[in-house]
């Protein structure tokens, strides 16, 4: 039952987020749009290129979309709504998410084309760089909670929500996230005026249908991600719990695609120099500043 | 390993790569339509690359064909959408020189009024693409809703655009990221000749992207400036030339940098011209300034140089 209902308020917040994209790019506000956008994509020629790597091809949209399934499978809603409180549950959800790498990776390589192939690499590239920070403020998240549960998690935030605790750690993983989440400006793998779209350029069709849809999953995943670890999770007065949990997942979701669109795309080069230099050292210090809190403050 | 790789070409680290030809345009998100730069891309990096128009102009009239003046402004101003008004006003100025007539100051005036109109349109075009290029949505949005309004705007609607384009300006130099993305990319190397308008202007300041940017945003305020002291926009027409020969030149400051045309009129006919643009000398440019760089650096070097296809000169 926790299945379907996730799966439910998972698919409600895609198609919200998908209606509020549509209305910053375009100025209107039409919850038919994502629906027949994507009854559009059904309907259309799903081109396939010249020589591709069928495997790699056809698998690459749908393992995205598990992908940011499975991230979500260990994020609660509410106290007993989640699909698996797993011991380690935060470990997994780093464990799902290094799989957006090998998706990207995918369709990059699939389809032969160089737009998409460079996007691909670029993704990898970019991974280095960002990858401690969505694993090392999990670390202090974690040592405050001291469990890996996700419930036990939001738990521990009962009275004090990790964004002021750790404000350093939500920081970073909230940057890292929108990089993962490949959204403006960390967009470099898709970069329409640089690879006019990058591993998205050579799908179209019902397979962009499957893209779009799990990018956009992905991005509600990492937003529900932020909200269990750092936004106190389903506390909040007066609304039930899981209510809490949507508004919240919605509102870090908006703020990532409104950041985008206020700023142009960051330099690969500059991206990969700032995580190592600043934000590494930055998420050791968070690290460091959480343990002591963990061990002064009862 | 060496058997694989020995005859692959070296990158600047040393390591053996395989090179992509890679095309970008005619149709690409990033370049104004009708411009194919081919970029030849050792992974991210670009090794070399040159940027061809395939929309620009052929600079000679048909053979024994004369065209009559009127259809000869039309032509040229319909063959450069991005400044009909400056090539309009190019041609309008040849003709009439070469017919003889002297200057007019009150045409003079209005025409200089539309023509830094159409000024301030191209560059805001020109940041709304460059908003396109960086995935910089606000910008894209913003510029093309302003030169559409400059677009349609009399010379008092101008004026009270005024403190939005100044926002606009303040509002850029205020964007996180934007400098790091501009700055110390598209630098021309020193001694480059046949540089004109913005390019060259900026040229004379650290001469990057970041440099070519606040150059054409200070381009927009003193075109306004010049608009509130002078007064309405006039459309350049032909005066009337009679049936008029002679030899007659122009040059026109277009957006883009300076334009020359040399005509020969006979019996208020244009029996040959030739045409000379920043854009034909800019475009030659491309190759020096993709070396070496990443592909976005590279791109957005190009993108700085604001060509326009149509106005290079074959």
């Amino acid at each position: 039952m926790n299945f379907v209902i996730v799966l439910v308020a998972l698919l409600g917040s895609v198609w919200l987020l998908a209606v509020v994209e549509g209305w910053t790019t375009t100025g209107r506000l039409r919850p038919a749009a994502p629906l027949l956008s994507g009854l559009a994509h059904l309907g259309r020629e799903s081109i396939v290129p010249r020589t591709p790597d069928r495997v790699f091809f056809e698998t690459a949209p749908v393992l995205l979309l598990i992908v940011a399934v499975l991230g979500a499978a260990v994020l609660p809603l509410a106290p007993t709504l989640v699909i698996a409180d797993l011991a380690t549950g935060a470990l997994f959800i780093n464990a799902a998410l290094a799989y957006v790498l090998v998706a990207l990776i995918m369709a990059g390589w699939g389809p032969n084309g160089a737009y998409a192939m460079i996007g691909g690499w670029r993704f990898l590239g970019q991974l280095i760089a960002y990858a401690m920070l969505i694993v090392m403020p999990i670390t202090a998240v974690a040592m405050r909670a001291e469990s890996l549960v996700t419930t036990v998690i939001v738990g521990s935030q009962d009275g004090l929500w990790n964004i002021v605790y750790q404000p350093l750690g939500f920081v970073l993983f909230f940057i890292a996230a929108m990089a993962l989440a490949f959204r403006a400006p960390f967009d470099l793998p898709t970069a329409p005026g640089e690879l006019g779209g990058g591993v998205d350029a050579e799908y179209t069709g019902v397979r962009l249908g499957v893209l779009r849809l799990a990018r956009l999953t992905l991005v509600i995943t990492l937003a529900s991600a932020t909200t269990v670890f750092y936004l106190g999770g389903w506390h909040g007065p007066l609304l039930p719990p899981w209510a809490w949990s949507l508004i919240k997942t919605l509102a870090v979701a908006v703020s990532m695609l409104l950041a985008g669109r206020y700023l142009p795309r960051i330099r690969e080069a500059d991206l990969m120099r700032w995580c190592w230099t600043l934000g590494i050292p930055l998420a050791l210090l968070n690290i460091i500043v959480v343990g002591l809190l963990v061990l002064v403050v009862p | 390993m060496i058997e694989v790789t020995k005859d692959l070409p070296r990158s600047a680290d040393g390591l053996a790569m395989d090179w992509m030809k890679v095309p970008f345009g005619p149709v690409f998100p990033g370049l104004p339509g009708g411009l194919k730069l081919t970029l030849t891309l050792d992974g991210d990096g670009v090794t070399e690359g040159q940027a061809t128009s395939l929309v620009g102009m052929i600079n000679e009239s048909e053979e024994g064909k004369e065209i009559d003046a009127e259809t000869f402004i039309e032509r040229l101003a319909s063959a450069m959408p991005l400044a009909s008004v400056s090539y309009r006003l190019l041609a309008c100025l040849a003709i009439e020189r070469a017919a003889g007539l002297e200057n007019d100051s009150a045409t003079d005036q209005a025409r200089a009024v539309a023509l830094e109109c159409e000024r301030i349109a191209s560059h805001l075009g020109w940041l709304a693409q460059t908003g396109r290029q960086l995935g910089f949505a606000w910008l894209t949005d913003r510029a093309a809703t302003l030169q559409l309004e400059i677009r349609r705007a009399s010379g008092k609607r101008l004026l009270e655009l005024t403190p939005a384009l100044h926002a606009l300006a303040a509002r850029l130099g205020r964007t996180p990221l934007l400098k790091s993305r501009l700055k110390g990319i598209g630098i021309l190397p020193s001694g480059t000749g046949g540089l004109s308008g913005p390019v060259a202007r900026a040229a004379d300041d650290a001469g990057d992207a970041w440099a070519r940017l606040w150059q054409r945003l200070d381009e927009i305020i003193t075109s306004l400036d010049y608009i509130k002291a002078t007064g309405e926009p006039g459309l350049p027409v032909l005066r009337n030339i009679g049936r008029g020969s002679g030899t007659g030149e122009a040059t026109v400051e277009t957006p883009r940098g300076e334009a020359q045309l040399s005509l020969i009129l006979e019996h208020g006919q244009v029996k040959s011209y030739r045409l000379d643009t920043a854009c034909s000398h800019h475009i030659g440019l491309v190759a020096k300034l993709v070396e070496g760089r990443e592909l976005g650096d590279a791109l957005v070097a190009v993108g700085s140089l604001d060509l326009s296809p149509w106005e290079v000169i074959s």
